[in-house]
This record gives structure tokens, C-alpha cells and sequence, in this order.
């Protein structure tokens, strides 16, 4: 578990009267891994936390506020990836993990 | 405020939702390597001190859970960590939140490669406190609190088990030098 925002993130499934503000009190601030990148990311970053916790969790389905948002710091970021040759490419979705029993 | 002053960087590299309602998304993060000084002595300084991990994850608010696949992408000869963590409804406690968490650890230094498994795996082990309070933290954040009931930890070593799945793995691995992996 290399960060816990993932795991409060799921905690807010029990409880339904939490709103976005106090979600927001627990993300991480992380730099992007492109230099030049991590301003686009917040941006993403803060759409998405808003359509996950008001949305997603509460199982609405239209649309995707963040297509836009996401699209300009992916064009950033998978650029960088490509530039520090970070060798991220190849991997099927849960790849590794198709192979691990369960145990 | 990072929990984990060791994570450098978090980018997300991919997302959707999925006909079903399931949120997939992978992430790229860049940790700093963190070496025991015994392994400093091994190892060329010209090494990288940066880790590149990658960890595949599904929501699914419907069914409750929360599944992560996490790999490292370099350093892989030197050690190689895989770690699955899904996280539920607990069954025998109702209204708390279960975490199984799963490590597999393996090496391919030549020599060295069980003393280095021995050491991830120790070190899998005493992270796991670490991991803890720092979920404990988040979530005292969360509810303005702290947590009503501390974080259990039941540890199942599946020792038994795992050589059975060590010994067909290896046999089925491919090439010369030997590979034991190491389960948790």
C-alpha cells in the first residue's frame, strides 16, 4: 500500500453524508512525474476527486466532466514517460496478477 | 500532506469506467530506493535511486471492494515485489472495512538472491505497522476522530502452502539459474 488515499477513498462508501470538502482534507499533493506536467495534473486531479466522491460512489452514470482536463495532462505525461523512458508500456490491465493464485 | 515521504512522484497513465460501473485505473509512481547498508556495498552508486512502480486498480462500488495490483518496474533483478490488496466488507465484523494484503518477492541476483528475498520479506512484514497507522491516520482525518475500533491485523503465514506453489512455479519457470520465490 504505497499511499492510504486509495484506501480512505473506499472508506467513504460508509459513509454518505461525508461531502467533497472533507474528502479533500485527505488527498496526498503529488508532483507529476513530467516537470511541466504537475499543474495540469492538480487540475485533473481536482475534477476527478469532485466527480468520484459526488458521482461515481453515489452510482450516477452520465458522463465524464473530466474528459478534457484528463486529455491535456495525458498529452503532458505520456510525453514525459516517453522522453525519461520509463518502461511502463506492454503491461494487460491487472497483468501480473492474472498469474498469481489466490490464496 | 504525504503520508509516505519516500513516494516522489504519482501520475495517473490510464482510466475508465467500465460498462459495469467499475472504475479501472493504472497509476505510475516514483519512489526513492531506500538501501540497507550492506547493499550500498553490493551495488554500483551509478545505480538509479529511483523506483518506478505501477499499481492497477478497480473500484467497484456496486459489490463494495476495492482491488490493487502494485509491481515494481526496475530493479527488478534486484528485487522484484508484486502486492495485491483487496479490500471489502468484513463478513465477522459488520460496518468495519477487511484488507487482505499479499506480497510475492523474488530475486535474481546471482548469490545473493535468497538473503534479499529474506530481507523484502522482512521488510513486507514490518511495513505492514507502518502501512497501518498510516491508514489510521487518513481515516481519523476522515471521521474527525479516532478510529472507534484500533486496525486489527491477523497475519496468516501460508508457509505450507506456498512452497507447494513455490516448487510447481519454479519447476515451470523458464532458464537456467534458479529463482525461488519467496510467499507471503
Amino acid at each position: 500500500m504505497l499511499t492510504t488515499a486509495t484506501a480512505a477513498e473506499n472508506s467513504l462508501k460508509n459513509h454518505p453524508n461525508l461531502d467533497y470538502t472533507s474528502f479533500v482534507r485527505i488527498q496526498a499533493i503529488m508532483n507529476s512525474v513530467g516537470e511541466a506536467c504537475t499543474d495540469l495534473k492538480r487540475e485533473y486531479d481536482q475534477c476527478f476527486n469532485r466527480w468520484f466522491a459526488e458521482k461515481f460512489l453515489k452510482g450516477d452514470r452520465n458522463g465524464d466532466p473530466c474528459m478534457e482536463t484528463f486529455r491535456l495532462y495525458q498529452r503532458c505525461v505520456q510525453k514525459a514517460i516517453k522522453e525519461k523512458e520509463i518502461p511502463i508500456d506492454g503491461v494487460e490491465f491487472m497483468g501480473p496478477n492474472k498469474e498469481k493464485p489466490e490464496s | 500532506m504525504s503520508i509516505s515521504t519516500h513516494v516522489l512522484t504519482e501520475d495517473v497513465v490510464y482510466r475508465e469506467v467500465t460498462a459495469d460501473h467499475r472504475l479501472f485505473s493504472r497509476r505510475l509512481l516514483m519512489k526513492t530506493n531506500r538501501l540497507p547498508r550492506w547493499a550500498e556495498h553490493i551495488f554500483p552508486s551509478g545505480m538509479s535511486r529511483s523506483v518506478y512502480i505501477v499499481e492497477d486498480s478497480i473500484v467497484d462500488p456496486i459489490n463494495r471492494s476495492l482491488t490493487t495490483f502494485t509491481w515494481n518496474l526496475n530493479h527488478t533483478t534486484l528485487m522484484s515485489v508484486e502486492e495485491r490488496c483487496v479490500f471489502q466488507d468484513s463478513q465477522e465484523q459488520p460496518a468495519t472495512t477487511q484488507l487482505k494484503r499479499e506480497a510475492w518477492i523474488s530475486s535474481n541476483v546471482y548469490g545473493f538472491s535468497r538473503p534479499i528475498q529474506e530481507f523484502g520479506l522482512a521488510r513486507f512484514k514490518s511495513n505492514q505497522v507502518k502501512a497501518m497507522k498510516g491508514l489510521e491516520y487518513a481515516l481519523s482525518n476522515l471521521q474527525g476522530e479516532a478510529p472507534q475500533r484500533p486496525l486489527r491485523d491477523s497475519v496468516k503465514d501460508a508457509s505450507e502452502k506456498a512452497k507447494e506453489a513455490a516448487k510447481s512455479l519454479a519447476s515451470a519457470a523458464a532458464a537456467a539459474p534458479q529463482k525461488p520465490q519467496q510467499y507471503v
